[in-house]
């Protein structure tokens, strides 16, 4: 079907470029497994909405390294339409949009899909309960969330054209829906902050993942491309049954994971945290938690709390960044009254600035 | 006998002048231009354009891509390739004569028959209160249109630089696709203007892999070394400027032209002129609709488009060289 609204591609169809099978090293993350990237959060840059943030893991050193980049925009609460029913409540609903171009591999649709729907829905879940929503009967909040630019690691989206060049997952769970979820939570929290709602506390999301240790002397081929390290995984699996009884596997709690890492993760769990209240709105985890799923229940659970607590870490990270946020938003707001009191003594020659006298 | 005591004369009706705007908008806006020197509600002269701002290949997995803020109106353009493959039956009609030998007439027509070019603009980002979930607005199809017949007219792509040759046949196997997509992150008015330098910017750090046609395969292959990305082809700029303009009538000062209206601006006037300004101070396309004028005022719109040209060159040549 063709969209009539929208100009489309010819209409034989066109395919994204395939590449030759490259060697091209992803340089790796140097970065300690309990150390939070660093986040650029803003507020107040989408002037035309009540309240708007705009997130981005800023590049590390490798400049074709994709990064997380995403801008939310708060309008509200403004009267629901007429047509619907009464609400005691503010109703919440968000949206989360992917462009055209954020994604590796196959370009965007236009129109949700259903990942996004999902994600949706649960970015709507994440904020509802931090918003005062007694406050504002009959009204709506609504959240727009875009993703510029994401990670990949993004499961059944990513195609496998863009496997050779963009994607350096190392098999395992894909991290990259919980990392857009995340941002896409704190984000939007700061926005609905900046739009001077009433809540009851901010919200963070924070992601963690439980990694396979690999062997030492496998340690150096880390660097390698995909499909190498997708081999390394497989013979890992198959030497598993013969040691299993003796040692288990080693699985180390990493913060904040990222797609362009390389790691093989396990399990990954990611939450939506306000720290004030020390509440969870939202729980995601993804991934086997149980590994010997041999009837020993006390590991799985401990792989639970261990990966949840991490996550909670991480969301208690990113949640200083929103604080900082808010904050340096408060006292710009704060110094511009300031100075608007003062330009309007300076500036009164500007009479048409000043109240105007309809007749 | 007490008599009432009347009731204090009441005080002329007094309003905070955002109240005044949203009561009546085009009085407020004539109100604001008769003051001398005429100012516009944003502080703005009447010939005043806003300063933009451009950051360029900020995006990992776009192609080219673009950062263009003028005042409150920020969009993001990303380019992206795609292959579109001749299958057997459909071979490419227009054959390569040995370069240079070319005709230049050729050269729309081939982006323009098979749809090279894809131009789609995003509104659905919440960047502006009237924002309705949904496919676009009949506005934001108007500016899609526009755009994609601006990028077609002013031929600014070369054909060349999308075909996908066979290396050893040298004919055309496959071309490049390039779904230009802008969003707009927050709108003020006058996207037009925005989202074309937008998509200009992009377009100008656009680096395609290079492909070959791969006769094991029957398919086009990528190299892909950065270093053996190319740039895009290139001929020229052009630039639009977008004007409004109100009527004052004729006894408080005739008709104002209002250089890169926003959002306000643009609801209260009715008369639209938009100028696409090209290098050497030609124009390239006029449009002007919602009332009557002399020539003489599209002559000024002329006039201000081309210095605004000059604006954006300076900051295109800055731009793009920085980042590289």
């Amino acid at each position: 079907m063709t969209d009539r609204r929208r100009i489309n591609g010819p209409s034989e169809g066109t395919a994204p470029p395939v590449f030759l099978t490259s060697s091209t090293r992803k340089a790796i993350t140097k970065r300690s497994p309990t150390t939070l990237r660093k986040i650029f959060l803003k507020t107040s840059l989408t002037p035309p909405a009540t309240g708007s943030a705009f997130l981005e893991l800023p590049t590390p050193q490798n400049s074709t390294t994709p990064t997380l980049k995403l801008t939310a925009s708060v309008y509200g609460p403004r009267p629901l339409p007429p047509s619907t029913t009464f609400s005691p409540n503010a109703r919440l609903t968000a949206e989360l949009k992917f462009s055209p171009f954020s994604t590796p591999g196959r370009r965007r649709g236009y129109v949700r899909d259903g990942v996004e729907r999902d994600l949706s829905a649960q970015l709507s879940i994440a904020l509802a309960k931090s918003v005062d929503v007694g406050k504002y009967p009959k009204s709506g909040i609504d959240v727009f969330v875009s993703v510029l630019d994401c990670e990949g690691g993004l499961g059944d989206l990513d195609s496998d054209a863009g496997k050779g060049r963009d994607s350096g997952k190392g098999g395992g769970v894909e991290v990259g829906l919980m990392s857009v979820l995340a941002g896409a939570i704190s984000c939007a929290s700061a926005a609905i902050a900046d739009a001077g709602i009433e809540c009851f506390d901010l919200v963070a999301g924070g992601v963690a993942g439980l990694v396979l240790e690999k062997p030492k002397w496998r340690k150096g081929k880390k660097a390698d491309a995909g499909q190498e390290e997708e081999m390394d995984v497989a013979e890992d699996g198959d030497s598993k049954p013969s040691g299993k009884k003796k040692s288990r596997r080693t699985l180390t709690l990493v913060l904040d994971p990222s797609p362009t890492d390389g790691y093989f993760i396990v399990a990954a769990a990611m939450v939506a945290y306000m720290a004030a209240r020390d509440e969870l709105t939202l729980i995601w985890t993804k991934g086997s938690i149980d590994p010997a799923g041999d009837g020993d229940g006390d590991d799985g659970v401990e792989e639970v709390e261990r990966v949840i607590d991490g996550a909670i870490t991480a969301a208690t990270g990113v949640r200083l960044v929103i604080n900082e946020a808010v904050k340096e938003r408060l006292l710009l707001g704060l110094k511009e009254m300031g100075l608007v009191k003062g330009n309007a003594v300076v500036a009164s020659g500007d009479a048409d600035d000043g109240d105007t006298v309809m007749v | 006998m007490t008599t009432a005591v009347p009731p204090p004369a009441p005080n002329p009706l007094s309003f905070p002048p955002a109240t005044f705007q949203k009561l009546a908008p085009k009085t407020f806006l004539e109100r604001h231009l008769q003051s001398t020197p005429a100012t516009r509600p944003s502080g703005r002269s009447p010939d005043t354009f806003r300063t933009p701002s451009l950051h360029t290949n900020s995006l990992s997995h776009a192609h080219g891509s673009a950062v263009v803020r003028t005042g409150d109106t920020a969009v993001v353009c990303g380019v992206r390739g795609e292959v579109l493959s001749l299958t057997a039956g459909v071979e490419s009609r227009v054959v390569v004569l040995r370069s240079g030998e070319d005709r230049m007439d050729e050269d729309g027509d081939e982006i323009r028959e098979r749809g090279l070019v894809v131009t789609n603009l995003e509104m659905g980002t919440g960047c502006t209160r009237d924002y309705h979930p949904g496919p676009p607005t009949d506005f934001a199809q108007a500016v899609t249109a526009r755009l994609q017949r601006l990028l077609l007219a002013n031929k600014l792509i070369s054909p060349q630089s999308l075909r996908i040759l066979d290396p050893n046949t040298e004919k055309i196997k496959a071309y490049w696709v390039l779904y230009i997509d802008v969003v707009v992150i927050s709108l003020d008015g006058n996207v037009l203007d925005a989202a074309w330098a937008s998509i200009l910017a992009a377009l100008r750090s656009t680096k395609l892999p290079q492909a070959y046609w791969d006769l094991d395969n029957e398919g086009v292959v990528c190299y892909p070394e950065a270093s053996k990305y190319k740039s895009l082809c290139l001929k020229g700029l052009a630039f639009t400027a977008s004007f409004a303009v109100i009527n004052l009538g004729t006894e408080k000062g005739g008709k104002v032209i209002l250089s890169d209206p926003d959002e306000f601006e643009e609801g209260v006037c009715e008369e639209r002129v938009m100028v696409c300004a090209l290098e050497e101070e030609k124009v390239g396309w006029i449009e002007k609709g919602g009332g009557v004028g002399q020539v003489a005022e599209v002559m000024e719109c002329v006039r201000r488009a081309t210095e605004r040209f000059k604006a954006w060159e300076q900051l295109f040549s800055e731009g793009l060289g920085s980042s590289g």
